[in-house]
C-alpha cells in the first residue's frame, strides 16, 4: 500500500514529463533543419490549409450518376487481405477495401459485403485504428444489407470516421495511404465500367473531371512527402499525375452571374474525351491499380 | 484505506486534468458542422455532401479549407462557429485562377450561401473568425471551432 502513494504520482509525473519532453524535440528539429523550413511550415500550420477529399462513395457516384451495372469479379478479392503484412500495404489495401465496399453496395445482390467489412475492420485494425466498428455497427451494417442507400451512409461514414481518428492522433501519414488507395480503386473500377466508349463518353468526362480531387490530394500528400511510405506512394502516383496532367481540355471563362436572384458560377475547364486518350488514362489506371494490390508493393 | 481513496482520486483527477487538451479539443469539434449551430434551411430536396468538415482553428488568423465542387449541382454552404465567435468572415475563390467568387463582405458577414455551379471546380473557402467581441490581448493563441456544412442537390433542369 505504502509504495502504492509513491508508485501513482511517479507514473504520472513520468507521463507528463514524456509529454513535453516529446514537445521540446519537436522544437529542437525545428531549428535543426533549417533547409527543409518550407515542409515545416506547411505541416506546423496544417489548420490554415484544410484538405477534404470526397469519400469513395461520392467519387463513384459522381461517375457513374444513375445507372451502374455492377461486376464483381472487378473487386480485390477480399481473401487477399491477409497477405499484406506491412503497415503500407495495409493501409493502401484498407482505401481499396472501403472503394471496393462503396462499389459492391450499388449492388442488389448483397452477397459479399459482409466479407468486405471484415477485411476492412481487420486492416484498420492492423494500421492501429481502433473503434471504426463496435459490434452494434456491425449488427446495424447486417440488418441494412438489403438498402443501398444505407450502405452507401455507411461506407461514407466510415471513411470520414477514419479520417478524423487519424486526424486527431496526428497520422494523417497513413490516412495519405488509406485515400491513394480509395481514389485508385474508385477511378479502377470506373474504368473498368466502360465497354464500349461511345455510350460512355459522359461517364469519361465525369472520370476526367476527377482531376480536381486528384490534384487536392497530390497536394495534400505532398505535405507529409517526409514520411518514407507516403514518398514510395507519391513516386507511384506520379504516372497518374501526369496521365491527369495530360488530358485535353477546354476553357470557358469563368463568370458569376446573378439569374432572377440566384446566383450561378458559370464557366470552367471541359475535359475532351477521345477514344485514344481514355485507352491511355485506363491502361494508366489498370497499372497503378494492380501494382498497389500486390502484396509484396 | 479511506485516505488512500481520497488521495487516488485527487491524483486521477490532476492527472485527467493535464492531460494534452488537444485530442479532446479535436474530437469535440469532429461533428460541430452537424450540430444545430451550423443548420441549413432545406427544403428536403438538399443532401449532405461529404466534404463538410469541422476544425479547430485559431481566432482573427484566415486559414483555408480546399474542397472540390461538382459541376451541374446547386450547392448551400454555412459556415458557423460557436457562440461569441463571429461575426465569420469567408470567401469562395477559384483554386486555379484565384478569382474571389463569393465574398460574404458584401452580404454583412451572412452565414450561409446558395448558388448553382455549373463546371466541376476545386475551390478554395477562405474562413477567418472574427471574433469582435474578443479583445485583442486576449485573442493571442485563442482557438474556436468552426464548422463547414455543405448541402447539394442536383441542378434541375431549365425548360422544356
Amino acid at each position: 500500500m505504502k509504495y502504492s502513494y509513491i508508485l501513482l504520482p511517479v507514473l504520472v509525473f513520468i507521463f507528463l514529463f514524456s509529454g513535453c519532453n516529446s514537445c521540446k524535440n519537436e522544437k529542437e528539429e525545428t531549428s535543426e533543419k533549417p533547409e527543409a523550413t518550407e515542409a515545416i511550415r506547411i505541416k506546423d500550420t496544417l489548420n490554415e490549409v484544410i484538405y477534404v477529399l470526397p469519400s469513395p462513395n461520392e467519387i463513384l457516384a459522381e461517375i457513374f450518376m444513375d445507372e451502374v451495372k455492377i461486376n464483381s469479379s472487378f473487386v480485390n478479392p477480399h481473401t487477399n487481405a491477409k497477405n499484406y503484412l506491412d503497415t503500407r500495404s495495409q493501409a493502401v489495401n484498407l482505401g481499396v477495401y472501403i472503394a471496393d465496399f462503396a462499389y459492391l453496395s450499388y449492388s442488389s445482390e448483397n452477397t459479399t459485403e459482409l466479407e468486405y467489412l471484415k477485411v476492412i475492420k481487420k486492416l484498420s485494425e492492423d494500421v492501429n485504428i481502433y473503434g471504426l466498428m463496435e459490434n452494434k455497427t456491425m449488427e446495424r451494417i447486417q440488418n441494412n444489407l438489403t438498402e443501398k442507400d444505407s450502405l452507401n451512409k455507411i461506407s461514407q461514414e466510415l471513411y470520414y470516421k477514419i479520417s478524423n481518428n487519424l486526424e486527431n492522433s496526428d497520422r494523417e501519414n497513413i490516412f495519405t495511404l488509406i485515400s491513394t488507395g480509395a481514389i485508385v480503386e474508385s477511378l479502377y473500377l470506373s474504368v473498368m465500367l466502360v465497354d464500349d466508349f461511345d455510350d460512355y463518353k459522359e461517364v469519361i468526362e465525369k472520370m476526367y473531371e476527377q482531376k480536381f480531387v486528384f490534384d487536392n490530394f497530390y497536394e495534400y500528400a505532398q505535405v507529409y512527402a517526409d514520411d518514407p511510405y507516403v514518398k514510395l506512394i507519391i513516386d507511384q502516383l506520379e504516372v497518374l499525375k501526369q496521365t491527369f496532367d495530360q488530358l485535353n481540355k477546354e476553357e470557358k471563362e469563368q463568370k458569376v452571374v446573378e439569374e432572377e436572384g440566384k446566383m450561378r458560377f458559370t464557366g470552367g475547364s471541359k475535359f475532351v474525351v477521345d477514344n485514344k486518350n481514355f485507352d491511355q488514362f485506363k491502361t494508366n489506371i489498370i497499372s497503378i491499380r494492380n501494382e498497389i494490390i500486390k502484396s509484396n508493393n | 484505506m479511506k485516505n488512500y481513496n481520497i488521495f487516488l482520486v485527487f491524483t486521477l483527477f490532476v492527472f485527467i486534468a493535464l492531460l494534452p487538451v488537444k485530442h479532446v479539443n479535436a474530437q469535440y469539434c469532429d461533428r460541430f458542422h452537424e450540430t444545430s449551430a451550423c443548420r441549413l434551411s432545406n427544403d428536403g430536396s438538399f443532401k449532405p455532401y461529404g466534404q463538410s468538415k469541422s476544425a479547430m482553428v485559431e481566432i482573427k488568423k484566415t486559414f483555408e479549407y480546399k474542397l472540390v465542387l461538382y459541376g451541374e449541382k446547386d450547392f448551400k454552404i454555412g459556415i458557423c462557429t460557436e457562440d461569441g465567435f463571429g461575426p465569420v468572415h469567408f470567401k469562395i475563390i477559384n483554386a486555379r485562377s484565384k478569382e474571389v467568387l463569393y465574398d460574404n463582405i458584401i452580404d454583412d458577414y451572412i452565414e450561409s450561401v446558395g448558388f448553382a455551379n455549373d463546371f466541376t471546380q476545386s475551390v478554395i473557402i477562405e474562413i477567418t473568425v472574427l471574433a469582435e467581441d474578443i479583445e485583442p490581448e486576449e485573442a493571442y493563441d485563442t482557438r474556436a471551432c468552426v464548422g463547414v456544412n455543405i448541402l447539394w442537390r442536383k441542378a434541375p433542369k431549365i425548360g422544356f
